[in-house]
């Protein structure tokens, strides 16, 4: 827990922090830096992984059941 | 032995996305996306998706999507379950509505259901988003509830219900010109069956009883996931996910992908992931006696897999293309009666926008 605490703090403190004007963007705005340029493919990546592997979350949230029957 | 939907409601954290405010009435896109995994333990599934978005002429943009798994398998559980080659079909119908409250702020309320012969699943989502300081950050709170039917084939009395509650946070934040830096944590809850009513255990005095996992799940993760571009045409993504639960289990995963424009239309991506957990604390290769709780379902065991892949990708005026590769290998320490396979995920995706 305190890992994740500190990394809230840090990134807190970094949110008041950094900043990038839109014009600045130029980088940001490829889409190989959107972090999800493909969600189809993030959600179908998701499913296989989660299927055979006992772990899941941190991409997001949701159910479906565990695929284990 | 059957496949069971996991419905991830995609709410990742990202600041590089533009709102639904920020994009033009009308517009829209649909994908369609063709996938197939095979593995040497005689398992295919063929995936088949189309997924739509349009956005209207107040902030909202509404996506739907339908998809069908064809299963085939007969792999050791299945055999182990005295069941000879399976072949069944999973459709998934899904909706969502992501809402623009302002500039800086959107919301999303989505539906899914799933049904197989012996499952049924219906999912509902929430989340809400908000850009911070000039969007050089974003904050993401997802929730999302499933119910879940589970049945067994040629068997009308058997019924069980398991639902699923999670909730996510998620910061991202511009670094720099060139960095962008996301965090996000999920707690999730599963209360009901959690086993399979096709896989049993066979005691060592010869007699053979269901398994029997508990009941409750709490499950945590914690990812990290960091991009940045080097030069104008490199993208170096490293994300790592931290996962613990109360059945046990503990597990590290580490990916790293690379993609370079090659071109104004064509990238490529490499990428390549590793996955180690232990196994749940009641999980046994085999047993001498009945315990309370009982398993010898491979993904509760001790194990790793390894995965490298490619992509390709064409990014046209108003359509887009894609292929991939992806190969994993699984090596099992405590499943004696698989103790590796290799897996090949291929995929074929066309885009269209207007």
């Amino acid at each position: 827990m305190w890992t994740m605490r500190l990394a809230f703090v840090v990134i807190a403190l970094l949110t008041g922090c950094v900043r990038v004007a839109a014009h600045q963007r130029e980088f940001l705005a490829k889409p190989a830096m959107n972090p999800e340029a493909d969600p189809l493919e993030q959600k179908l990546d998701t499913h296989v992984a989660e299927y055979r592997e006992g772990s899941m979350g941190g991409t997001g949230v949701g159910g479906g059941g565990c695929g284990c029957n | 032995m059957r496949l069971q939907l996991i419905a991830v409601i995609a709410i990742w954290s990202a600041t590089a996305r533009a709102q639904v405010t920020d994009q033009e009435a009308g517009t829209g896109d649909v994908k369609s996306s063709l996938a197939m995994y095979a593995d040497s333990d005689k398992t295919t599934v063929v995936t088949s998706v189309v997924d739509g978005s349009v956005r209207l002429p107040q902030p909202v943009l509404i996506n739907a999507h339908a998809l069908v798994d064809a299963v085939s398998s007969a792999s050791v559980d299945v055999v182990s379950a005295a069941t000879t080659r399976f072949t069944e079909n999973r459709v998934e119908l899904g909706t969502t509505a992501q809402i623009g409250f302002s500039q800086a702020s959107e919301g999303t309320i989505g539906y899914t259901h799933s049904g197989e012969n012996d499952w049924q699943s219906h999912a509902v989502e929430l989340g809400f988003s908000r850009d911070l300081a000039k969007k050089n950050a974003k904050l993401t709170i997802g929730y999302g509830f499933t119910r879940n039917y589970v049945g067994r084939a040629h068997d009308p009395n058997f019924e069980k219900l398991l639902d699923i509650q999670g909730v996510q946070i998620g910061l991202s934040q511009v670094l720099d010109k060139k960095t962008l830096l996301s965090i996000a944590y999920t707690l999730s809850y599963a209360g009901g069956y959690q086993g399979s009513p096709y896989r049993f255990i066979t005691l060592m005095d010869g007699f053979s009883a269901p398994e029997s996992p508990p009941d409750a799940r709490t499950r945590h993760a914690v990812t990290g996931r960091a991009m940045h571009m080097i030069g104008s045409a490199n993208v170096i993504d490293a994300e790592y996910r931290f996962y613990v639960d109360d059945w046990g289990i503990l597990s590290h995963t580490a990916e790293l992908a690379f993609t370079r424009e090659l071109t104004n239309a064509w990238s490529l991506r490499l990428r390549a992931r590793g996955y180690h957990q232990n196994h749940a604390s009641f999980y046994e290769e085999t047993y001498t006696m009945p315990m309370r709780y009982m398993t010898v379902d491979r993904e509760l065991s001790t194990f790793w897999d390894g995965m490298v892949g490619a992509k390709l990708g064409y990014t046209g005026d108003n359509w887009d293309l894609d292929a991939k590769v992806d190969t994993t290998v699984y090596r099992f320490e405590d499943y004696a009666r698989l103790r590796g396979r290799v897996a090949v995920v291929t995929g074929l995706g066309v885009t269209w926008r207007w």
